[in-house]
């Protein structure tokens, strides 16, 4: 059956899913869901592959996968053979965790705005967005602080799946109201990312650096 | 937050909900040219609307009109009349509803990026727009008066993946558009559709304004595209238009100005140059800067 | 109404290091937006943040051999704000009077300022950065934060000010009305000092947004 990513194109958790992917230069095939208007993330079928409701999931043979941060581990173990994107160095792995988790709860708020402004879902906005600039400045320090170290990557040095699972809903977040102006580091981070060999953009991140 | 008192803008049908969006369960409220409504479904499905005053009590009833997949209302009390879009009645096409995007934008800003071609190749790369393939040949744009209607014609751009059914298949192909702006507040076009050489596909945007600055787009197509799962089409349309909502929610100022001064139009702008003359002459005062005013 | 820009002092606006060749920049500016580049020739560029064809910002375009491009039309501008290409019409010739509204800028202390004055460029590479902070507070309130821990003198040109020692150089960027950046550049290359002081000024920016919140 060869890798199969349950997925939707405006997506930021997908997203981050199809760039390793990309990046790896893995074949996958792909299966649209209806996320909006359909809803369809939350029939009895869909629930039945992810009992969250929620999308990325991935099949690779008889092996199912929901969550992005946790897909991400899996296909760089299984299919990096130069274990750039998770090292085997435990403080890099452990480094690397500590942002995947940043990922798939702080940075989340900007997720948030974003469902709130563009398809109109009902959440305190306000208060999402001042989350996730929390979070913005958060790693924007972490970058700071690693520009002075003469690095560029979250981890290491080279990119890794912390950066990929950072990436997308920051780069995003305009779609949500949240601007980057207060971020300078983040800003020369993601125009780094942006111009990795076989980075490929989606909607609401322009095509050009 | 208050109702705006532009005459022009209150006597439109405009969209306030596609279908499902409101069900016996949950009402749905919302903003409309500043006017809060609240919109129920009975058990059979029938929408009706109100007006809500400044307390959120009900007021009075709306009229709602259910048609191209998209729920009207009208807070005027002769509005203009709802545009004939035949294509929506052809018994072969796939009726997409792609559900509504919200948009910090003038609707004006809205109606002009749809009516633009010179930006498919920056803003839909590789899908309606080829990166080496830039230049935007001469049209025509006229007024038809018998529908107060703003057309352009002749309009043609190569395009990489100008469908689902186009993308699906890997062809680029040279597309040939014709645009029309419907009312203030909704555009449509109609484009060449793969495998029908006399048929086109058909592709509206409906625009309910909130506020000046602040809107929700509806998109529904009336398509011919024997090949694509509805899934499919509703990503591509949806693809396309989260690509143009950076553009929109970063254009300022952001209420449209009238004044060829601030914003230099080419060849290119021709509808967008007829448009704002026909906005002009409306008399419309909302989602317009008046620099004028001094 | 639309706020103007006040530029009768130069502004600091960005860290020369954190602009980098090919880079394009969203600059808030006492509530104005600006668009700050760096050309693949080294020369920064501020201009205001608007395309003249349909407003679209040029902070969200690209370099693209030595010009900026818009994201909108990919209408090219070169370094003197002219436009040197409008896609859609490849064969024509932009008007000379299409052109980006441009801005001067200089360079010294480490840092990129917007003014009035002279484009200039101070070839003193001495001054090496320490980080940018963005704070919910005016610049008297920021300056007075940074003067615990940085021993400020007077404002010298380009309203910079400097430690005793001449080691540490600060500027203030006023966002708003509410809201201001401060920049900070020394001559130690050390990175362990320039990490020390990048630290104070994040727990300044917690302080005062803990004080915005008690």
């Amino acid at each position: 059956m060869g890798l199969t990513l349950h997925n939707y194109t405006l997506s930021g958790s997908c997203y981050k899913v199809r760039l390793l992917l990309e990046f790896l230069q893995i074949d996958y095939h792909t299966i649209s869901v209806d996320f909006f208007p359909g809803k369809e993330h939350k029939t009895p079928e869909f629930l039945a592959l992810n009992p969250l409701g929620q999308i990325p999931v991935l099949e690779d043979g008889e092996l199912q996968l929901r969550d992005a941060q946790a897909i991400l581990c899996y296909l760089a173990r299984k299919y990096d053979t130069s274990a750039q994107y998770l090292p085997d160095d435990p403080a890099a792995f452990g480094q690397i965790m500590m942002w995947l988790a940043f990922a798939g709860n702080e940075l989340m708020a900007a997720s948030a705005a974003r469902l709130h402004d563009v398809l109109g879902y009902a959440l305190n906005v306000e208060n999402a967005r001042a989350q996730a600039q929390s979070a913005f400045a958060i790693l924007d320090d972490h970058l700071a602080e690693r520009e002075i170290l003469g690095k560029i990557w979250i981890v290491g040095e080279a990119p890794t799946i912390a950066d990929i699972a950072c990436f997308p809903y920051i780069a995003l977040s305009g779609d949500g109201g949240i601007g980057h102006e207060p971020y300078p580091y983040l800003r020369n981070w993601m125009r780094a990312f942006r111009k990795l060999p076989r980075f490929h953009a989606m909607s609401g991140i322009p095509e050009f650096a | 937050m208050t109702v705006t008192s532009d005459i022009v803008a209150l006597n439109q049908w405009l969209p306030v909900a596609y279908p499902g969006q409101v069900t016996s369960a949950k009402p749905h409220e919302t903003l409309l040219l500043g006017q809060p409504i609240r919109l129920t479904a009975a058990s059979d499905g029938t929408v009706t609307a109100v007006a809500l005053d400044a307390s959120g009590a009900p007021g009075r009833e709306l009229p709602i009109i259910e048609q191209f997949a998209v729920i009207f209302t009208t807070l005027g009390d002769s509005p203009r009349p709802m545009p004939i879009i035949e294509a929506f009645d052809e018994p072969d096409r796939r009726i997409v509803n792609c559900g509504s995007v919200g948009v910090h934008a003038s609707p004006f800003r809205i109606v002009e990026n749809f009516l633009d071609m010179a930006h498919f190749c920056f803003v839909h790369t590789d899908i309606l727009g080829a990166k080496n393939e830039t230049e935007v040949l001469s049209y025509k744009t006229e007024h038809r008066q018998d529908v107060d209607e703003i057309w352009a014609t002749g309009c043609q751009f190569f395009q990489p993946a100008a469908s689902p059914a186009a993308a699906k298949a890997g062809e680029g192909q040279m597309t040939d558009y014709t645009y029309r702006v419907l009312s203030p507040f909704g555009v449509m076009l109609y484009k060449s559709a793969l495998g029908y050489a006399d048929r086109l596909d058909a592709i509206c945007l409906f625009i309910q304004p909130k506020t000046e600055t602040e809107c929700i787009g509806y998109m529904p197509m009336a398509l011919l595209d024997d090949t694509s799962s509805n899934t499919g089409m509703i990503d591509f349309q949806q693809t396309i238009f989260l690509q143009d909502r950076i553009i929109l929610e970063n254009q300022r100022p952001k209420l449209l100005p009238l004044t060829p001064r601030s914003e230099m139009p080419t060849r290119a702008d021709l509808s967008s140059v007829a448009f704002r003359r026909w906005l002009k002459d409306s008399g419309m005062k909302f989602g317009l800067l008046h620099e004028e005013a001094a | 109404m639309e706020p103007i820009l006040e530029l009768t002092e130069p502004h600091a606006i960005a860290l020369c290091d954190n602009i980098k060749p090919g880079g394009v920049h969203p600059i808030q500016l006492q509530d104005v937006e600006l668009v700050l580049w760096r050309d693949y020739a080294g020369q920064a560029h501020v201009w205001h943040d608007r395309c003249p064809h349909r407003g679209m910002r040029l902070s969200f375009g690209f370099v693209k051999e030595n010009r900026l491009t818009c994201l909108y039309h990919g209408w090219e501008y070169g370094s003197d704000g002219g436009c040197r290409k409008i896609p859609a019409h490849p064969e024509v010739t932009p008007p000379k009077t299409l052109c980006a509204d441009i801005l001067n800028v200089s360079e010294s202390y480490g840092m990129v300022f917007v003014s009035a004055g002279e484009n200039t460029v101070e070839t003193n590479t001495e001054w090496v950065s320490v980080r940018s902070i963005f704070l919910e507070c005016d610049g008297a309130q920021a300056l007075a934060g940074i003067a615990e821990f940085v021993e400020i003198t007077e404002a010298q040109e380009n309203q910079v000010y400097l430690n005793k020692s001449n080691t540490v150089a600060v500027a203030v960027q006023p966002c708003s009305r509410t809201s201001c950046a401060i920049h900070l550049s020394t001559r130690s290359t050390d990175p362990t000092a320039r990490l020390a002081l990048a630290k104070r000024m994040v727990a300044l920016r917690r302080k005062i947004n803990q004080g915005l919140r008690t």
